[in-house]
């Protein structure tokens, strides 16, 4: 084999060889946006859409360097191994023209990069659309809070963990924190944005026609022992079903007169639940002594807890094996959680779940 | 009778053999410590890790608590950054700053003696908090106010605190040992334009650490105090930022990230040349894109912060200050390539080692490009993908630059080689093991998985990769484990390796391996960049040494270790009881005093 063909084999060889490989993580990478929770290549917000377009331009121009540098390295090292009777070419030192090339072309790519980068971050950061829907979330240890407003400004409701919004309409969110730093993500909805405690930061996103449903989120940024435990859900729902929720969880909780409820009231009163979470009965309806005044909350609002899917932030269904797993000891749910354990007999634990299973 | 005596004589011995390592200044042997320390929290943090992929090998793991989970993941950073890459870089800038420059010692050989045991004393103090109530668990860059005594109760965080302190306090003292020694003792005829380019990077280094190890020891000294004496710097209900400490602490951090993988760039640009056996090509490129990558690297802090609502005008100048550090990078990538090409290259272990790093560290550059992009970082952030940029620089990198040093410099410290089977054996599976570890992690980050999670669920398709990962870090283990069998093998065999195994062109392989207590007997002329290649080109031969040679060395001192102590009372004294500080102030200002009086002739 003359030398010339045996570089040209060696090069082709190498060239196919990272090119399968390439392919292989080509798969990978595609197959992570099939069907997972949390991918972060299933944009289905103008938002997340503007940042997808970027990544996928980055994803190209990445995979190309990918294989140039690869294949290179591997060509060099085949084609330059040691051989009886080749020496090396000790000649060559440096050469200014290639230092100036491979200045220019990091430079170029990097130039590609950073234009439309700077139009997508330009979009995204700006203000709000005219008469988005006002929510601030709330990052607790490890919970989220999602406090609603009218158009003035005042609150309407407070709700945990599941967030709904009517599709197609601009959301504003405002995120605050209780206690420590917090991230909020959903990564269909909206990158990821910190909740910073003494600090307004906001994110805005508008979803597009077609994706009600429910969507993923997770708090990623470290905040203590259970930051693997703090996860939410954003329904994004048709304006009738939107609005349907929403009078429901403005009208004050649920009152029912039946036994087993009552009694859950009454050992929900007892074991002190209501210095930290609040139900809100209507004064017409309840005893005085269930009408606290509203405070700042320790733990979620649980007005219309059967309202909701899940309970302790997303971790588990809400249903009866759950709730009841949950109330026998929170902390062994969640490590480190502030809700207690409440030392709770599984009698109270029934009348418990019958009256919380009644607040819709 | 007799046996009896020689006993005692052997004890004695024994006992001035370690006398003799606890009183040494001389720079290998200071070297050998480090090394051997950093080796060894190197293997410890090598074990946390295994727990944790441990844990996360299935969904639901209960392999570890949360808590002890969270200790681990910072414990593991804070170990590998501070107690193993960075000592092991120490190591080789003791064993080669001399034998390279041409020189006897470094400038200030006791100062060289304190910052190894305040290194030694601050690393104990940092490890020991696992057996005194608990490890910091709030990360390794620990943002507040979760570190705030009201979120961080035990006083793991202090450890964090006073642990950093002395260890950075060590590194500073070494930084600037070492930045005099290189700028002011070179041999005669090494003009800054013909130093190795591994001293170059040493150089930068120092110079990095000297001015960014005060802003973070700053930002150290207020969260102790924020702790523990009720200040406000970054707790928010009284009017502190707790955004202030990502600011202080990046602005440390990222410099810190070049800190580790420089000393690796300047190792491969001393191996690929030689096993190329050809000159590094570009070197005037290579050398201004290393001091290009320092300065830059003071003004990309912010990329770490983009998800904090920087604003939009600095995410934006943060995001081309960010893109413009990729271009000297690209810049040594092409000449490191370049330096191959028309070689005649001879596959070592060290040479496996040396281009596996430019393939690992390219693509660790490629997803640093990547989440430079903030459109892109909002979704990478605190995901696994930011994981596989860590680890693809720092483990493709810097350690495997690391181990390309070990067995490319090994003959020269020890006489011996280290055995080349066994060393492409855990080359191969250390290469193989690291990818299968992190290249999946690639593909969790893009499907969600945030990082710092103890435990995730089934359904979110995370189970299989997780898996492989796992399994590659176990292989990863093994070929440690190999490692560690050919050196002991090794250890076993007689020193017979000639001064100059790799007919490499630096000064430190123009003396005997290992080298004599004095380093050379005559300091070889210097030319060019590649002076014993030159000298051999031009005829030059350095003359025998002289009959009678006497060098003169400076003697041992064993003030350096008292005045450590006296520094680890101190810090131990700020997590136990301010009385310790006081007799640590006292047996430090005894260290002080007698190493001012002692005769260093
Ligand atoms: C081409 C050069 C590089 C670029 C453009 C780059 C860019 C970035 C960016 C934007 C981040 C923030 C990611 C995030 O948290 O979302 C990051 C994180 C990081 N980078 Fe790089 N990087 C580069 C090279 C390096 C090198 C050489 C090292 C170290 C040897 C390094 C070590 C790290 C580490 C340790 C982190 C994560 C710190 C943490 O969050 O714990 N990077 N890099
Ligand atoms: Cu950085």
């Amino acid at each position: 084999m003359t030398a010339r063909s045996r570089q040209i084999v060696i090069a082709v060889a190498s060239v196919v060889a990272v090119a399968f490989v390439s392919w292989l993580i080509f798969i990978a990478f595609d197959g992570a946006a099939v069907d997972k929770r949390l991918s972060t290549l299933n944009p289905l917000s103008d938002q997340t859409q503007l940042y997808h377009d970027v990544y996928v331009l980055v994803w190209w121009l990445s995979g190309i360097v990918f294989i140039v540098i690869m294949a290179a390295t591997l060509i060099l090292s085949v084609l330059y191994r040691e051989r009886p009777g080749v020496e090396s070419r000790r000649e060559i030192h440096g050469n200014t023209r290639l230092e100036i090339l491979w200045t220019i072309i990091p430079i170029v790519i990097v130039l590609i990069i950073v234009v439309p980068t700077f139009g997508a971050v330009l979009s995204v950061e700006r203000d709000a659309e005219e008469g988005a829907l006002e929510v601030t979330a709330t990052g607790h240890q490890w919970w989220f809070e999602f406090t609603y407003h009218d158009s003035d400004g005042n609150e309407l409701f407070r709700t945990a963990n599941e967030m709904h919004v009517p599709v197609e309409q601009a959301v504003n969110v405002s995120l605050v924190s209780d206690d420590v730093i917090h991230a909020f993500w959903v990564p269909a909805l909206f990158g990821k944005k910190d909740m910073v405690p003494g600090h307004n930061n906001r994110l805005w996103f508008k979803s597009k026609p077609g994706t009600e449903g429910m969507h993923y989120g997770q708090c990623v940024e470290y905040c203590g022992d259970s930051h693997a435990n703090m996860r939410f859900r954003v329904f994004v729902e048709s304006r009738a079903d939107y609005d349907a929720w929403v009078t429901n969880q403005i009208a004050t909780a649920k009152w029912s007169d039946d036994e087993l409820v009552d009694a859950g009231r009454e050992v929900f009163m007892a074991k002190a639940c209501n210095s930290c979470h609040q139900i809100e009965y209507s004064k017409s309806d309840a005893p005085d002594w269930l009408v606290p005044p509203r405070v700042a909350a320790i733990g979620p609002n649980l007005s219309h807890l059967a309202s909701r899917t899940t309970i302790a932030s997303g971790l588990l269904d809400r249903d009866e094996s759950n709730l009841r797993a949950w109330l026998k000891n929170p902390p062994g749910i969640k490590p480190g959680s502030r809700m207690p354990n409440l030392e709770l007999t599984d009698d109270e634990i029934t009348k418990l779940i019958a009256m919380l299973d009644s607040l819709e | 009778m007799a046996t009896a005596t020689d006993g005692v004589g052997a004890v004695q011995a024994e006992q001035s053999k370690v006398w003799e390592w606890l009183t040494t200044v001389d720079h290998k042997k200071i070297g050998t410590m480090y090394g051997l320390t950093g080796f060894t929290y190197f293997l410890i943090s090598g074990l946390t890790a295994l727990a944790i992929r441990t844990q996360l090998a299935v969904p639901n793991g209960n392999v570890l608590s949360a808590e002890l989970y969270n200790q681990f993941f910072t414990m593991h950073a804070l170990m590998m950054i501070f107690m193993a890459i960075m000592p092991m870089g120490a190591s080789f800038f003791n064993f080669f700053i001399p034998l390279q420059i041409g020189a006897r010692d470094v400038a200030f050989p006791r100062l060289n003696a304190l910052s190894y045991w305040v290194f030694l004393s601050g690393s104990l103090i940092l490890f020991s908090s696992f057996f005194l109530g608990g490890a910091p668990d709030a990360g390794w860059f620990a943002y507040a106010p979760l570190t705030d005594s009201e979120y961080s109760v035990g006083s793991g965080l202090d450890f964090y605190c006073v642990g950093l302190i002395i260890l950075g306090l060590s590194s500073l003292m070494a930084s600037l040992n070492f930045a005099v020694t290189i700028l002011n003792m070179r041999a005669p005829g090494m003009t800054m334009m013909r130093l190795p380019v591994y001293m170059w990077m040493t150089l930068i280094v120092s110079f990095l650490l000297i001015l960014s190890l005060p802003i973070v020891t700053v930002a150290l000294a207020l969260l102790y105090f924020d702790r523990n004496f009720a200040t406000n710097f970054f707790t928010p209900e009284t009017g502190g930022d707790p955004i202030l400490w990502q600011h202080l602490f990046w602005l440390f951090g990222h410099p810190e990230v070049y800190v580790l993988i420089l000393p690796s760039m300047g190792i491969v640009s001393e191996v690929i040349p030689v096993f190329s056996r050809k000159p590094l090509f570009g070197y005037s490129a290579i050398v201004f894109a290393g001091a290009a990558i320092g300065v830059l690297g003071f003004g990309v802090w912010a990329h770490h912060m983009f998800t904090t609502g920087l604003g939009t005008v600095p995410t934006l100048v943060f995001t081309a200050t960010t893109m413009g550090i990729g271009v000297p990078t690209g810049v040594k990538i092409f000449n490191w390539l370049s330096t191959m090409y028309g070689g005649s290259i001879r596959f070592t272990t060290s040479m496996y080692f040396a281009v596996s790093f430019i393939a690992m560290f390219t693509i660790g550059g490629i997803s640093g490009v990547m989440h430079a992009s903030p459109a892109v970082d909002s979704q990478h952030q605190d995901t696994y993908f930011v994981v596989a940029h860590i680890h693809y620089v720092l483990f493709g990198g810097a350690i495997m630059g690391i181990f390309s040093g070990i067995f490319y410099w090994w003959p020269k410290l020890t006489g011996r080689f280290l055995s080349e089977t066994m060393g492409k054996w855990s080359f191969w599976m250390m290469f193989t093991g690291m990818n299968l570890t992190f290249f999946p992690m690639h593909f969790l980050g893009v499907s969600g998985m945030p990082r710092r999670i103890y435990t995730y669920d089934e359904g979110f398709g995370w189970d299989d990769w997780n898996m492989v990962a796992t399994m590659g870090s176990y292989l990863l283990g093994v070929s440690i484990l190999i490692f560690l069998v050919n050196v002991f093998r090794t250890m076993r065999q007689p020193a017979t390796a000639p001064d100059n195994p790799w007919d490499a062109p630096t000064l430190e392989w123009a003396t005997s391996s290992p080298p004599p207590e004095h380093d050379f007997d005559v300091i070889p002329e210097v030319h060019s960049s590649v002076p014993l290649w030159t000298n051999r080109e031009m005829g030059i031969v350095t003359p025998e040494a002289p009959e009678g040679l006497h060098i003169h060395l400076p003697p041992p001192s064993y003030m350096p270790l008292i005045l450590a102590i006296g520094v680890g009372l101190i810090a131990v004294g700020l997590l136990a009881h301010l009385a310790l500080v006081g007799i640590g102030v006292a047996i430090a200002t005894y260290g002080v005093w007698g190493w001012s009086i002692e005769p260093t002739d």
